[in-house]
């Protein structure tokens, strides 16, 4: 069997076997059934329009899948350095970029759990059915760059950087420095230096990406710009992540 | 010649009255345009979550054209005894209009998109405002009822919210027992939290 | 070739020079102890004959390949004990040890890798995390895991740390028996001279980045050894003493004490018994080691 695939299915064996995973899925399905159960019991929440809601829900989906790309992705190698692990791991007949690839195959697998387990939140919010299959679709989609973007930055950081504790400060920092300009008004995020912040950011160009799909019920023609962005965040990300693990020490 | 007097009593009554009706508004035409403006309501039943279109007309009446008129759409709740001004923020996206001129007799008709994001007895009217003019030109107030609309049903969420998580826990512990069984009752050969992937030790094993 | 070939290694950490030049080789067969204080650099050149970091200059040879060139192709070749034994710690032995035979793409059966854990004195039924082992029980795993590619060339960092002397005896007839049966080229960094004396035959002892001696363990021509030997019962010392190059120190109890000259222990051994005397077991006094490590070191980092 490829190596590679090998240290994927540690990964997942040390996800649940190790209760790690399994612990952060009971707390984002917590997050999102408290979610659901505030959009069912607060009036004015419960009047908003489906497409809105199944758009606030996939909204949460993306921020939770970011913050599992950086939190595991802070672990892959710092985490490993600090457990002592790394080094049996370096004398394998594996080299880094290998290495990399099968971390960040692991971070893409938690993604997938997520995602499949999001569904029927998606369902559960989107009773008319508006948009619904778009919104997975589409949210599978933007999900799946923004953990290559978040994860793989996260994992070249890990690389870089002796402690997990150092590799997650500044992965959680770049997260919210991403997500920030999201939490502006909308009157801020027209003006011209707002558009651009939009335009140039992964996070908001995700939840563009959605909102779009959802709400405004345009197509993939009006999302190949924002797609494009994100897509270019990630080959930038996994080119940075291939020159750190080039140089990864124990 | 008392005739004479007479017919000339009732011209004289007739063109004073005459005057007197149309005078203002003589007087207003000799000042600014005149503005009409209606709104129609789309046909059929309007529900929660409907996006329907107002049909607005705008009339200039008068012989001079009109500019910089500005338009806008008024929504009040008419729900008996809590009647209120509503904010159009979450309704609609086009709240006003500027039309830059309106030549005289040209009509700008106008669909105002809207959508329904609460059930209850509603108003909308349009609103001209004319630069020129003191006071702004309404339509008639159209009455509507939006119907309500379970939008988000408790029975498909509430099941959802509860039994994914309870069914993570579920797993979580079923791996966790399972694992101790393992450890007291396992056996060589067994694969039980291992995986052993082949035969158990027998012969022809290879140590180093 | 040399199984192991160092020449002019320097690496420098953030501006601070940890080897200033060390040279050194390392035959086929060999069991070969590198020895220095703490903050030597002993696992610097470890590490960078493993490949896994790299030097700012020197040249370096592990079975002919260069291992930063030749990483991976050598680490199929070579393995290696690190200090820390880097296990998982919610893994059961078994499943640790299938993991990286499956890394290391070795086609084992299960019965296979059992018997590899009951070599090293595990039960491969021992389904328990491996965070739970003793510190002894996780060496022994971590030299299970090191020998699972069938490696030429072994590196132990410090294998013994911790042991009892029981658990130290058993790894030390376990190399013993892999270097004697396999002729496994095993390279030992330790600081426990007991280790040196009773595995290696050729030593390094660095010292501020610089091999400060490199040689056989007792190959001084001339020099005095001192060697303790364990009497059977009923043994009785001749009078008079009569070994050449065998001088009687001191006797306690069943234990007599002699220094041995211009021979090597195991011929001064062989001397004695067939003279008569009933030798049931035989240890060095470290004195000599310890006095050459000493003359070649000054105080270490701590």
């Amino acid at each position: 069997m490829n190596p590679g695939l090998i240290l994927v299915k540690r990964e997942f064996q040390e996800d649940f076997k190790a209760s790690r995973g399994l612990a952060f899925l009971v707390l984002a399905t917590l997050v999102l059934s408290a979610f659901a159960v505030l959009l069912v019991s607060n009036t004015e929440l419960s009047l908003l329009d489906n497409a809105q809601a199944v758009y606030m829900m996939a909204g949460i989906i993306i921020a939770l899948a970011a913050l599992v790309a950086v939190v595991r992705g802070s672990d892959g190698f710092a985490g490993e350095r600090d457990r002592q692990t790394l080094e049996p791991l370096l004398l394998a007949p594996i080299n880094g970029p290998g290495l990399a690839a099968a971390k960040l195959c692991g971070l893409l697998f938690s993604w997938l759990i997520l995602f499949i387990l999001a569904i029927p939140y998606l369902w559960a919010v989107g009773s008319t059915g508006q948009n619904l299959f778009a919104a997975i679709l589409y949210l599978f989609l933007a999900g799946t760059l923004i953990v290559l973007v978040f994860g793989g930055a996260a994992l070249a950081l890990s690389a870089r950087l002796k402690t997990c504790k150092a590799v997650l400060s500044l992965g959680l920092t770049m997260l919210l420095l991403s997500a920030s300009p999201v939490l502006l008004g909308p009157s801020l995020r027209q003006s011209a230096v707002g558009r651009v912040l939009d335009l140039a950011n992964p996070f908001a160009a995700a939840l563009n990406i959605l909102d779009s799909v959802i709400i405004d019920s345009q197509g993939l023609a009006w999302q190949l710009l924002r797609l494009a962005v994100m897509v270019s965040y990630g080959l930038v990300i996994l080119w940075w992540l291939y020159r750190a693990i080039r140089r990864l020490e124990p | 010649m008392k005739m004479l007097r007479l017919k000339g009593l009732a011209l004289i009554i007739v063109l004073a009255s005459a005057w007197l009706i149309s005078g203002p508004m003589a007087a207003s035409a000799g000042i600014g345009p005149a503005i009409r403006v209606s709104l129609q309501a789309p046909a059929g039943a309007l529900k929660m979550g409907d996006t329907p279109n107002f049909l607005g007309a705008v009339t200039n009446l008068g012989p001079q054209p009109a500019q910089g008129l500005v338009v806008y759409l008024s929504l009040v709740s008419l729900a008996p005894g809590h009647e209120h001004p509503v904010d159009l923020e979450d309704w609609s996206a086009q709240k006003a209009v500027r039309l830059d001129r309106l030549n005289p007799g040209a009509t700008d008709y106008r669909q105002w998109g809207m959508r329904l994001i609460a059930s209850g007895k509603y108003g909308v009217a349009l609103t001209v405002v004319d630069p020129r003019e003191s006071r702004p030109i309404v339509s008639d107030l159209v009455p509507f009822e939006i119907q309500p609309k379970a939008t988000l049903v408790a029975g498909r969420v509430l099941p959802v919210a509860i039994g994914v998580p309870l069914l993570i826990l579920g797993l979580w512990g079923g791996l966790l027992v399972y694992r101790s069984r393992c450890r007291r009752h396992c056996q060589p050969g067994w694969l039980s939290a291992d995986e052993t992937p082949g035969p158990s030790c027998g012969k022809g094993t290879r140590p180093f | 070739m040399p199984a192991i070939e160092i020449q002019e290694l320097k690496k420098s950490f953030e501006g601070q020079a940890v080897l200033h030049g060390v040279s050194l080789t390392v035959s086929h067969g060999d069991i070969y102890g590198f020895l220095g204080p703490n903050g030597s650099g002993k696992t610097t050149t470890l590490r960078i004959l493993l490949g896994i970091i790299s030097q700012d200059a020197g040249k370096i040879a592990v079975l002919g390949l260069d291992p930063t060139a030749s990483g991976p192709q050598m680490r199929r070749r070579v393995n290696a004990l690190p200090e820390s034994h880097g296990l998982y710690g919610w893994m059961s032995a078994l499943s640790y040890l299938i993991f990286f035979g499956q890394l290391y793409g070795m086609e084992f059966s299960g019965g296979d890798y059992r018997a590899r854990l009951q070599q090293v004195g595990l039960d491969p039924d021992d389904s328990r995390p491996v965070r739970a082992f003793s510190r002894g029980m996780k060496q022994r795993l971590g030299i299970a895991r090191a020998m699972i590619n069938d490696p030429e060339v072994l590196l132990l960092d410090e294998p013994t740390n911790g042991l009892d002397p029981r658990g130290r005896r058993e790894i030390h007839d376990l190399l013993l028996q892999l270097n004697r049966e396999r002729n496994l080229t095993i390279m030992i960094s330790t600081h426990i001279l007991d280790d040196v004396e009773r595995l290696c035959n050729r030593i390094a002892i660095l010292d501020h980045g610089l091999v400060q001696y490199e040689g056989p363990v007792h190959s001084e021509a001339g020099r005095l050894l001192r060697y303790r030997f364990h009497l059977g019962s009923g043994g009785v010392i001749p009078s008079p003493w009569n070994f050449p190059g065998i001088s009687l120190l001191d006797r306690k109890d069943s234990w007599i004490t002699c220094t041995i000259e211009g021979q090597s222990p195991t011929e001064a051994i062989n001397t004695l018994i067939t003279g008569g005397l009933p030798m049931v077991e035989a240890a060095a006094v470290t004195e000599g080691l310890e006095d050459l490590y000493l003359d070649h070191t000054t105080g270490g980092a701590s």
